[in-house]
């Protein structure tokens, strides 16, 4: 039997996950609720790095806060404020901390939110993100670290011709995860992954369904059709 | 090409407000095929100029010249016998022009009167797009000869960020397409759409501006 609180377990012993997002405000003090630091067994906390482009606490501040709580949260890291220097250095203290898993996505674009006037960074993209991670864990020179590491994936948007070789580039550089898009259209995702299954890798990798306010219910047929690892709560 | 704006009226009242006597100089190339530095725009920028001065109670005597190209010094010289005769210089040619002249005439002020933008093309009539952002590490051919550091506000490689609208809007201006549906499109007519599974590695951003000032040197032709 898994144990509920560890995210790695869960995953390998392919256990439904509730992943629930957390966004961190603009202010120095921890004010998490209280559901998040006692999380339902089998859900985790993926903690939001400058969602919006508005400057918010730390992403690591927030969850080296929550494993002092003994909650295992998963650390968003978006690609529009880091160079790899700052994502390697990153991801390495995660590693230190605890953490057992990153996120990486593009970031909402700095002139959609309150700080447009800031010069982006965009060194690396997501998946080359995600290559460096993987890097990093099966290099020789030490970094010697242990985390999973994830990338989005964009099922209902872009031509579905590409799909296939996207998720073989996701898979080839190393995704441990990946979490979709918020998902309107339940027949679409299907759709999606089923463009997708022929690829080497593609039936063992866990998918999480991404799920906001406008998301319809999600159907127990989705839930159980052995597809999916789980959801991933978008905070909006 | 290079792609300019001309800098405001306001700006430029601003820029040359303690100067009496101004050199205006227009750029025959870039600038004047995107209208933003060539001698029709010059004639008016120092128009304004000398209107705004008087209503200020004051005096601003112009002299306008137009040159083939600020870039290159054999069109620079034309300027030598002009220059002594005003205080500042007022370039209405892009970056490279503004600062050829700032090294060629050492003694005098030489001040921007256009904002350079980007290298680019006419999209269409009235419509100037980037294109390149010069990054000095060309990868065009992993992306269906379209440039998706440049294209891409986010410098997506390897697919689109998902910020996209489902016709394929960019998230950041819709009134671009997003590269990536351009890309797929472009793939999917010249028959390579598996070119879309190559993982595009990390960019050495050390051959772009990232890495220093840039110069070229082809030892065949140093003397």
């Amino acid at each position: 039997m898994s144990n509920q609180n560890d995210f790695t377990a869960m995953l390998a012993d392919k256990k439904w996950v509730e992943i629930v997002e957390y966004e961190p405000g603009d202010s120095p003090e921890f004010n998490l609720p209280s559901e998040l630091l006692n999380p339902a067994p089998g859900t985790f906390v993926a903690v939001t790095d400058s969602r919006t482009g508005a400057p918010a606490q730390s992403a690591l501040a927030v969850c080296a806060h929550l494993g002092t709580k003994g909650v295992h949260p998963i650390l968003n890291i978006n690609c529009r404020d880091y160079n790899r220097i700052a994502m390697k250095s990153m991801v390495l203290g995660a590693a230190a901390l605890g953490i057992k898993a990153v996120f990486f996505l593009p970031g909402v674009h700095q002139t959609l939110g309150p700080a447009r006037e800031s010069k982006n960074v965009y060194d690396l993209d997501p998946i080359q993100a995600l290559a460096m991670t993987t890097a990093m864990k099966n290099s020789e020179n030490g970094n010697g670290i242990s985390i999973l590491a994830g990338v989005q994936e964009h099922p209902l948007k872009g031509a579905p011709e590409l799909k296939p070789f996207i998720m073989k580039k996701k898979i080839g550089c190393g995704a441990n995860f990946i979490v979709t898009d918020p998902v309107t259209d339940f027949a679409k995702l299907d759709g999606w992954r089923k463009s997708v299954a022929d690829i080497e890798g593609s039936a063992d990798l866990p998918v999480f369904i991404g799920l906001s306010k406008e998301s319809p219910d999600l159907p127990e047929s989705v839930r159980t059709s052995g597809l999916y690892a789980g959801v991933y709560r978008y905070v909006s | 090409m290079i792609v300019g704006t001309t800098k405001s009226i306001k700006e430029l009242i601003g820029i040359t407000d303690r100067y009496k006597k101004i050199l205006a100089v227009g750029c025959g190339t870039c600038i004047t095929v995107c209208y933003a530095g060539g001698e029709k725009e010059v004639a008016v920028a120092m128009a304004a100029l000398r209107i705004a001065r008087k209503l200020k109670g004051g005096e601003l005597a112009t002299r306008e010249s137009t040159i083939k190209r600020q870039c290159e010094w054999e069109f620079v010289e034309e300027l030598d016998s002009m220059v002594g005769e005003v205080d500042a210089i007022l370039s209405f040619g892009c970056a490279a022009g503004i600062q050829s002249l700032a090294d060629r005439y050492e003694k005098t002020p030489v001040l921007p009167g256009v904002n350079t933008q980007f290298i680019g093309m006419v999209q269409k009539q009235g419509r100037w797009e980037e294109r390149c952002i010069g990054c000095g590490d060309c990868i065009t051919h992993l992306t269906g000869g379209l440039c998706a550091v440049t294209r891409c506000p986010k410098g997506q490689l390897n697919e689109s960020c998902g910020g996209e609208t489902e016709d394929g809007k960019c998230e950041v201006n819709d009134s671009l397409e997003c590269v990536w549906f351009t890309i797929a499109k472009r793939l999917q007519e010249t028959g390579e759409l598996e070119d879309a599974g190559t993982y595009v590695e990390s960019k050495n951003w050390e051959a772009s501006h990232s890495g220093g000032l840039r110069m070229i040197e082809k030892e065949s032709m140093l003397q």
